[in-house]
């Protein structure tokens, strides 16, 4: 009897040491790898940013979206990764109009957009502003024929292929792998995608002794008096709907593809309009507008000066000409506002190690 | 002796028989108790007009009430939100984490939707063609199962997650028909396809159309649900897919071989409430 006894004090002490070590196991896992909260270094000159309450930026969710970013395994082919159309070369654009690499080689729609300050992008994504946020955005370019065409079950699989992706979504989101925890570490490294340290912002918040030159002053005045509207703060866009006057025509064919906000909103105010692109890092992104029809920036501005076309939704604050349709610019306004925004590539940005390919 | 015997136990029999037979008697309602869960479900057993449901008809096609004949290549939609009501008025409504169910046409296991109620006598189902806004603006990690993005492998296959507007297609109806030009206004590949994507949920910021459809079906003339713990009510309901063409908007193919999202689906999203039709319960 006290011999049982004795067994089962035993086992109790064996049990109780075993529950113990377990813990202090636990916890030398949770010591060796916990995740860290990271907060956006956000540029004195910039406004707050909100981090997303569902997907909070951490050191480990970060790196795992950018490998992701850089991974031809995301796409049906395995021979597209985001980069593909977001090089961060040219702050993360293609530099073509319409590009056609997509896996089916149709020319798409619309020009592949910028990758810069978008954890301040809170109007919904894309040139019409379809989506709401990054991670619901990731699924379209993902999923579309024409773009990455990924299976995104398929996606799950591969993924599951490789024992460092398995380890790391386990560690970041304590699940195994699956395509809503892809866009979530891809939003997290895009949000890191901060461009604030060009020539202007030195010069803004008063930096290494960086100063303007005249005509790049005069190209500022140029900017904030004619420009700022909608390219408005220290993010250079309003993150707004406008119709800039490039067409008078919406066809409704490819789903509506060319009738911009309208297309999402179906309210007839929003016809022709699209998002504000920002002017940032604007000399390494051409082509530009939604189409990426105009090559150049003085195609850009030539074309607010004097091409500018009249619908009923066109923007009012584009009647600059003595109440008529159109921004004068002259010959010499244009060079200083070239001059200008030359003063707003981030150099820094383009050859960040953060955020370039890890591999 | 003996006979009394087996007259006692014939007896015996008899009682027990009926005892047994009153245990599972249809009369008494079970007094209603929300804890007191047992099984129930719906059946969406989808048919064309008077024929049945088939996929890729083509050796047989179905015709609408414009006269153009057509077959059937994909049909998918979301019920969710099931919710049951007593004679008395009281309501249950099944929690919704176990209340999406996405019926696919071409999958026969999909067509019932499988919950826990309450026991009682209920007279009327109601539930939601289409995935509610609260939902769709979920936190991804929310949105599993059959909400995942990823069910279907995503929009171009079997997909009902809409990419370029985030959200929903809650009625995925696609097939063929040779009305369809092989234009821009019907289909320049030349397929002769026609695709209705009905889905939004009245917009994110700002706000859109809105096609979620609230259904509600009344039992008391086919026959009302007896829920037990020892059976599987299933309410079945037919779900005629020609309403899409013949119902209150009536329309023709030709005229509209494709409708996403835009306000025509406005017109076609009241056809779709007129598709279901109770027919019987099964208790």
């Amino acid at each position: 009897m006290i011999d049982l006894i004795a067994k089962k004090r035993l086992l109790y002490i064996v049990s109780f040491i075993l529950i113990i070590s377990s813990c202090k196991k636990e916890e030398m896992i949770n010591n060796d790898k916990v995740l860290h909260a990271v907060t956006l270094d956000v540029p004195s000159n910039f406004p707050k940013y909100v981090d997303d309450l569902n997907n909070p930026l951490t050191k480990e969710g970060i790196a795992l979206g950018r490998l992701l970013f850089y991974d031809t395994r995301l796409s049906g082919n395995n021979q597209l990764s985001c980069a593909s159309c977001h090089s961060q070369g040219l702050a993360f654009s293609d530099g073509v109009a319409l590009n056609n690499i997509g896996v089916s080689g149709q020319t798409l729609v619309r020009h592949s957009p910028t990758l810069i300050n978008l954890a301040w992008s809170n109007t919904g994504l894309f040139w019409d502003g379809g989506v709401t946020n990054l991670e619901s955005q990731a699924f379209a370019p993902l999923t579309s024929v024409d773009e990455m065409h990924q299976n995104l079950t398929e996606l799950e699989y591969e993924l599951k292929q490789v024992p460092d992706y398995v380890n790391r979504f386990k560690f970041v989101f304590n699940s195994e792998i699956k395509s809503a925890h892809v866009v979530k570490a891809l939003a997290q490294f895009q949000r890191t995608l901060v461009s604030g340290n060009s020539k202007y912002d030195q010069y803004v918040r008063k930096e290494n002794g960086v100063f303007l030159t005249s005509q790049e002053l005069e190209g500022l005045e140029l900017v904030n008096t004619k420009c700022k509207s909608c390219h408005s703060g220290a993010l250079f866009t309003d993150n707004g709907f406008h119709n800039n006057g490039l067409d008078n025509v919406f066809s409704d064919e490819h789903e509506g593809i060319f009738q911009g906000r309208f297309r999402v909103t179906l309210n007839p105010a929003d016809m022709g309009k699209f998002k504000t692109p920002t002017l940032r890092n604007v000399m390494l992104t051409a082509p530009y507008m939604h189409d990426g029809r105009f090559k150049t920036i003085d195609e850009v501005l030539d074309h607010y000066n004097l091409s500018l076309k009249n619908s009923p939704t066109v923007d009012q604050l584009l009647y600059q000409n003595n109440n008529q349709l159109g921004i004068a610019i002259s010959t010499n306004e244009k060079e200083a506002i070239k001059a200008f925004l030359h003063t707003l590539t981030d150099h820094h940005f383009i050859t960040n190690k953060n955020f370039s390919n890890p591999n | 002796m003996k006979l009394v015997n087996i007259k006692s136990i014939l007896f015996t029999i008899c009682v027990a028989s009926s005892l047994a037979s009153c245990s599972k008697s249809d009369n008494i309602a079970p007094d209603f108790e929300e804890k007191n869960l047992a099984p129930f479900s719906i059946e969406f057993d989808n048919i064309v007009g008077e024929r049945t449901f088939s996929i890729n008809n083509t050796g047989s096609l179905y015709t609408n009430a414009t006269g153009e004949k057509f077959s059937i290549s994909m049909l998918q939609y979301f019920i969710s939100n099931i919710k049951v009501t007593t004679a008395a008025g009281k309501t249950y409504i099944v929690p919704q984490e176990k209340s999406y169910f996405l019926i696919n046409g071409a999958d026969k296991t999909t067509r019932f939707t499988k919950v826990e109620v309450p026991e009682g006598d209920y007279t009327k189902v109601t539930f939601t063609l289409g995935v509610d806004s609260l939902r769709s603006t979920m936190d991804l990690s929310k949105r599993t199962g059959v909400l995942d993005p990823a069910a279907g492998g995503g929009h171009d296959g079997g997909g009902m997650y809409w990419g370029w507007n985030s959200g929903y297609i809650f009625f995925k109806y696609e097939g063929n028909s040779n009305v369809i030009s092989d234009d821009v206004k019907g289909d320049p590949t030349g397929k002769k396809q026609f695709k209705y994507h009905i889905g939004g949920f009245g917009g994110y910021s700002a706000p859109t159309i809105n096609n979620i459809k609230t259904i509600t079906v009344d039992l008391n003339a086919a026959g009302i649900a007896k829920v037990r713990k020892d059976r599987q009510s299933n309410v079945h309901l037919f779900v005629d897919v020609m309403k899409v063409f013949n119902g209150t908007n009536n329309f023709s193919i030709a005229a509209h071989p494709n409708v996403m999202f835009s306000e025509y689906s406005v017109n076609i999203a009241k056809n779709l409430a007129e598709m279901f039709r109770h027919d019987h319960t099964e208790n």
